[in-house]
């Protein structure tokens, strides 16, 4: 299998650990990534408050790359980069005076519509998920995790067409092929503070909050994510939290890629979990030999 | 808070205001039967000076000053829960997205004057750079914005910890350049047609 890998600007950044693990599990699953060479920044959480032309070009115009290049399916693992791709591509299918105007600025005509797919998905479908019981090389069944889902990948259902968007399941199924148990919880989809994480800062802490408090409550040890939005606000502003509040979480924050990565017997020293905010270790302490 | 102004409308109305989000993003914000289920499910509604059911009554009675006034739009975190319940289908998300392009075009910043800085300085290290250089971004807005110290502690961490890029790296810049360039000449045409 081989897919165009969009590794956007938070994976090579704040979100370095997602990419690492995430090609560490592909390099597994032989399943190749290959990056478009003139990618550009996809106007993330941005672009739409101020043009949506401007939103939905710079979409689509890594699209009409990664056409060129001669691939008709893109990865795309931050939750933010795939809603704008999604929104884009939904957008002028229905509207065809904004796709000729699209279609000046890029330059170039769509023919065939590139498939715009999140990690998630390549793992969760056939013949990928049925394969990965025999990719694992560690036990992890003894550490209780909840998955996280977040907004941007699942909101709007009409648009984005991930699972159910009120009660998604994907990464439980797919942490549960790897061998790890999840818990169900109330906050699976609730939105973090995302975007405001700079700007409102107390905001995020309140959202942030609430679903620390959750993840504790149903007794989790670890919160599983798929969006570097999520993992900033939880991870890296979990300890201002318990500072504000005078609670303790130590709830370490994992990408579902590192989780996966784990079980998969990647050694700890190729991922980068020294990265992380809240120490990782009492994770680690979870994963025994089979 | 300022109550809404009952007015005496036809069935059909949709004010110019309403008209003009209309053409910007195909949304009818005649499609609100006010249910609020859009304010039920938002975050930051508790933070809103009017909720997400309001202003889109409000854009429908073409109440401009009080919409592009508000903190609300700026607020939205385009979580997409108030579009996703929407019985009616109306598409706040588009509507708050139109609010908000409104509100850049004429430098209306009341409100939330940071967050307005903050999409500002994004977007121009995003052309500058051709991706986005999250240490110019936080520091550019510190300066805009005068609040160095908030998230210093945090943001010396994240460079120890090799989440922020010390120096920046462009990506394909020349060609984000252009296309900033070519959607300003395009809007600008498109607007010039529907002006006709």
């Amino acid at each position: 299998m081989k897919y165009a890998y969009y590794n956007s600007c938070s994976l090579r950044s704040t979100g370095r650990e997602y990419d690492k693990s995430l090609r560490a599990i592909f390099k597994k699953l032989d399943i190749e990534l290959v990056e478009p060479k003139n990618w550009i920044c996809c106007g993330s959480t941005l672009a739409h408050n101020v043009s949506r032309l401007l939103s939905l070009v710079l979409p689509l115009q890594n699209l009409a790359e990664i056409q060129k290049e001669g691939l008709d399916a893109v990865v795309v693992p931050c939750t933010a980069c795939y809603s704008r791709f999604k929104t884009a591509q939904y957008e002028i299918a229905e509207n065809p005076e904004m796709a000729a105007q699209v279609e000046e600025v890029i330059e170039s005509r769509f023919e065939k519509k590139v498939k715009v797919i999140h990690p998630l998905e390549v793992l969760s479908s056939e013949p990928v998920i049925s394969r990965l019981p025999e990719l694992v090389e560690k036990d992890l069944s003894g550490l209780k995790v909840v998955s996280y889902y977040g907004c941007l990948l699942l909101r709007p259902p009409k648009i984005m067409e991930f699972d159910i968007c009120e009660y998604p399941q994907t990464m439980d199924k797919i942490l549960s092929a790897v061998g790890i148990p999840t818990l169900d919880w109330s906050h699976k989809t609730e939105c973090c503070g995302g975007s405001l994480s700079i700007t409102r800062p107390e905001i995020v802490r309140k959202l942030s909050r609430d679903l620390l408090e959750d993840a504790k409550a149903v007794g989790a040890e670890a919160i599983s994510v798929p969006c570097t939005f999520c993992h900033l606000n939880l991870d890296v502003r979990q300890e201002e939290i318990e500072r504000e509040h005078n609670v303790s979480y130590r709830l370490p924050i994992l990408y579902f890629t590192e989780l996966m990565a784990l079980a998969m017997g990647v050694s700890e020293k190729d991922l980068l979990l020294k990265m992380h905010f809240v120490d990782t270790d009492s994770v680690l302490q979870k994963v025994v030999a089979r | 808070m300022e109550k809404i102004k009952e007015l005496d409308l036809p069935s059909d109305h949709i004010s110019e205001f309403g008209d003009l989000v209309k053409q910007m993003h195909d949304v009818d914000v005649n499609m609100c039967y006010q249910c609020r289920k859009c304010t039920s499910g938002c975050p930051v509604a508790e933070y809103m000076d009017y909720s997400p059911t309001q202003i889109i009554h409000a854009v429908r009675l073409g109440l401009k000053d009080m919409v592009l006034s508000s903190n609300t739009y700026w607020l939205c975190l385009a979580c997409g829960t108030c579009t996703t319940r929407c019985p009616q289908e109306t598409g706040l998300l588009e509507v708050m997205d139109a609010l908000a392009t409104i509100a850049e075009s004429k430098g209306i910043r009341s409100n939330a004057p940071e967050i307005a800085k903050f999409y500002e300085t994004g977007l121009s290290n995003m052309r500058f750079f051709g991706k986005l250089y999250d240490l110019g971004i936080a520091g550019m807005y510190k300066l805009k914005t005068g609040k160095l110290t908030q998230d210093m502690g945090m943001g010396i961490k994240m460079m120890r910890k090799g989440k922020l890029e010390l120096l920046p790296t462009f990506q394909n810049q020349g060609e984000m350049r252009r296309i900033f360039k070519k959607v300003q000449e395009v809007e600008k045409k498109a607007r010039g047609a529907t002006d006709k």
